[in-house]
């Protein structure tokens, strides 16, 4: 490809140099990021002032009820919160935003293996938002059998009209052709591309994060979408591959196949989502302490052995369907199991920051933040994987301080650690540290209160999507504590303001950032911005690991980069 | 952007990264394959009722059909020899045969989907024979075996139906003189997909058909 003369439709919008890809991906996640956001908001609006008009935009979105949210409203806003931040906003910004702009960079790869699908799976992937998007206009409303779509609520027989769970289901199949095509494309460029002297353990951990998360894609999504496929079916050619019961016309149907094909899916999802989070703690603890990272082969060996863990735990989400007890022990075995490879990389994190030179940067803030946050949703994790507390705890909000915990804060910390570190890069210009701050504690201790307390209310035994929690007497002595988290969501809502802010003033007038702000190692800060189409120039060479921060008997500075050699003993 | 651009910027040693990614592909193709057919073995175990091979389901014309995809696998194998060999007239008579003999499988499939949509008395009597009494028709809604069969059978012949598509962009490209013995990444990597396919309806066959 010519790397020269390009319109401007080549160049910014039908691109296919991976760099550009990641911004419109990262463009794209944020939009999402803020529409679930706001149904957050209307949705936390709800728990608390029940029956009365939402403020701002009521009316306008919801003209017919006068502004108040129906149970119907409510349900389509809880599935459209769940499906458009996990697979429209997480998956945009992490994948497709830091997957596509970083991993090249830092394997020292020219491109993507094949920069026209990557182009081709943005453009699926804008295409399914459109869908899903557009599902809210029809007059029925979006799906509204929440986040999970479990037959028979998802089916025809499920009793919610209209065409907005087709749509649903087109959108998330049209999204996982847009992941298929990129977990190709992830999954081939780190195995071929990387530079010259780039060694499996001389990866930067974000390649890793990525690279496992693109495998576990690769396996996965192949398997939901035939899933998908079968409760479309259901949908429009009328079969009963998911309906039971009085409502079925033929015997055979069964709605726990559907749970179990959409969790063989649905937990490695969760994993798929959180690898690169780890990886991108791991690299920028290292990076902010001046150290190298603790103990990185075992980090490795932990994250690949989650990954190969994470398919054979489906289960431990359906211990209350009746589940032979046997069947339950052994999927609680193993998913207790992964607290093992988990804790040996949470070791590792503490172990990079003890005794560093810490430099609480705002990506380091952020950082720091997931450790803290990411081992509050694993510890909760274990009560839900335990069978006998998982009976007691099922579908209580307890489930939802946990998953928030984990995907919520972990993730979105993580991807605005991601944004702080690598805008530089992207855009050449830095973020404002001091707006960065008040953004990260305001977040980091609204995020706190809002989940901790949703496990304190789950606890007391307050049932997870309900329309009205008030209507029953053992919850309302809870309806306080559900008014505050309502106003810590707010506040936690109201400063992600300030992060967008930040970002669109940064963009222009950011302070002009030099070449290698953070003093990383990694190969992406060898480069100048703007970094031209096909990255380096020459052949890249790597010849050191990715974090070698402070050598004792390297003098000057206290990084070597990976084209540098170590000095000699 | 055709291949070789793609390999301008591949790394230095010069591996093929169009067929590790087809392979990656058809790993994860096979994925899905194997949901569909597993999930109709767990729904045929759930109870849903399964009649006896070939009581409604035309086993010997779709054995016929099953050769007639073979055979396309192989005048594909073929094709690629031919283009290996740089014997662009035997290399185009193959691609042209498998395109007819990928056809002539989707139509059939299509003749036998539309003796089920439509019904009829033979229908009707093979279908109360086979346990489904009062049955006209054999459509996706009439039972969960039907579901199967058009989940199963539908999922394949989308591919067999893609798989031509992209074979007919192959021939467009062929007639224009596009491939050499240097120069076929595509070729092959169609090979490999439809040879996939064959492999899966292998599946396919036995699973609803056959079991």
């Amino acid at each position: 490809m010519s790397h020269q003369q390009q319109s401007f439709w080549t160049k910014y919008i039908f691109s296919t140099d991976h760099k550009t890809i990641g911004k419109q991906y990262l463009f794209f996640g944020l939009f999402f990021l803020l529409w679930g956001g706001l149904q957050a908001m209307v949705i936390r609006w709800q728990q608390i002032y029940i029956g009365v008009e939402v403020p701002l935009v009521g009316k306008l979105i919801w003209p017919d009820s006068g502004g108040i949210l129906t149970p119907d409203i409510y349900n389509q806003l809880i599935t459209m919160h769940g499906t458009i931040m996990l697979f429209w906003a997480i998956t945009p910004l992490l994948t497709g935003a830091f997957g596509n702009f970083v991993v090249p960079l830092q394997i020292g790869a020219r491109d993507m293996a094949f920069p026209v699908l990557n182009m081709l799976s943005f453009w699926v992937f804008f295409l399914s938002g459109g869908v899903l998007l557009g599902s809210h206009f029809l007059k029925t409303g979006p799906s509204a059998s929440g986040w999970t779509a479990y037959p028979p609520l998802s089916t025809p027989v499920g009793g919610i009209p209209g065409w907005g769970q087709t749509m649903w289901i087109l959108s998330l199949v049209l999204m996982g052709v847009a992941v298929i095509l990129g977990a190709i494309n992830f999954v081939t460029t780190v195995i071929r591309l990387r530079a010259p002297g780039m060694g499996f353990f001389k990866m930067p951990l974000t390649v890793w994060g990525f690279w496992l998360s693109s495998i576990l894609n690769a396996v996965f999504v192949p398997i939901i979408a035939a899933g998908l496929i079968f409760l479309l079916l259901d949908n429009v050619l009328g079969t009963q591959f998911f309906i039971a019961g009085s409502k079925a016309t033929v015997k055979g149907g069964d709605p726990l196949l559907y749970q179990h094909v959409f969790w063989l899916f649905g937990h490695p999802e969760v994993y798929i989502l959180i690898l690169p989070v780890w990886g991108i703690v791991s690299d920028l603890l290292a990076t902010f302490s001046r150290k190298p990272a603790f103990g990185y082969k075992a980090t490795v060996v932990s994250m690949c052995t989650v990954t190969a863990l994470s398919g054979l735990v489906w289960g431990h989400h359906m211990y209350v369907t009746g589940m032979s007890p046997l069947l339950g022990k052994s999927f609680m075995f193993l998913t207790l199991l992964i607290s093992i490879p988990t804790s040996i990389f949470f070791l590792n994190w503490i172990g990079t920051m003890w005794k560093g030179s810490l430099r609480f940067d705002v990506p380091m803030l952020f950082t720091m933040s997931i450790v803290f946050v990411f081992g509050l949703g694993g510890l909760t994790g274990l009560y839900l994987a335990t069978v006998t507390s998982d009976m007691y705890l099922h579908d209580s909000m307890f489930l939802v301080g946990h998953f928030h915990y984990t995907l919520a804060a972990s993730v979105f910390m993580a991807s605005f650690a991601g944004i702080y570190f690598w805008f530089p890069k992207m855009f050449g210009r830095l973020m404002d540290p001091l707006l960065g701050k008040i953004h990260f504690w305001v977040s980091f201790l609204c995020l706190n209160y809002v989940f901790f307390n949703m496990i304190v209310v789950g606890y007391a035994g307050q049932h997870r999507r309900l329309f009205d929690p008030a209507v029953y007497d053992f919850i309302k002595p809870l309806m306080p504590l559900n008014k505050m988290i309502s106003m810590f969501a707010f506040a936690l809502g109201l400063v992600q303001l300030l992060f967008f802010f930040n970002f669109f003033r940064s963009l222009f007038r950011g302070k002009k950032a030099d070449r290698n702000p953070w003093k990383a190692a990694t190969l992406e800060w060898t480069l100048d911005h703007p970094i031209p189409h096909g990255n380096f120039q020459g052949e890249v060479v790597v010849k050191t690991g990715p974090h070698e921060y402070s050598h004792p008997d390297f003098k000057g500075r206290d990084w070597i980069a990976q084209t540098e050699e170590l000095p000699k003993q | 952007m055709s291949m070789a651009q793609t390999m301008d910027i591949r790394r230095v040693d010069q591996l093929p990264v169009g067929k590790l990614g087809i392979w990656l592909f058809l790993l994860m193709d096979g994925l899905s394959f194997a949901t569909i057919l597993i999930g109709a073995a767990y729904l045929r175990a759930n109870g849903a009722l399964w009649p006896r091979a070939g009581t409604v389901l035309n086993v010997p014309l779709t054995a016929v059909n099953t050769v007639v995809l073979f055979l396309s696998s192989f005048t594909m194998m073929l094709a690629l020899q031919a283009v290996r060999a740089d014997d662009q007239r035997g290399f185009k008579k193959n691609l042209f045969l498998t395109l007819a003999l990928g056809a002539l499988f989707l139509g059939i499939q299509a003749y036998e989907y539309t003796h089920f949509i439509v019904g009829g008395e033979h229908l009707k009597t093979a279908l109360a024979a086979a346990g489904f009494e009062g049955q006209h028709f054999f459509r996706p809604g009439s039972s969960i075996y039907a579901a199967c069969f058009y989940g199963a059978t539908g999922f394949h012949g989308l591919h067999v139906f893609a798989g031509l598509i992209f074979m007919i962009y192959i021939i467009a490209l062929a007639l224009r003189g596009r491939w050499s013995a240097a120069h076929h990444g595509r070729v092959e990597v169609l090979t490999l997909y439809w040879h996939f396919v064959d492999l899966m309806w292998m599946f396919v066959f036995t699973v609803v058909y056959l079991l």
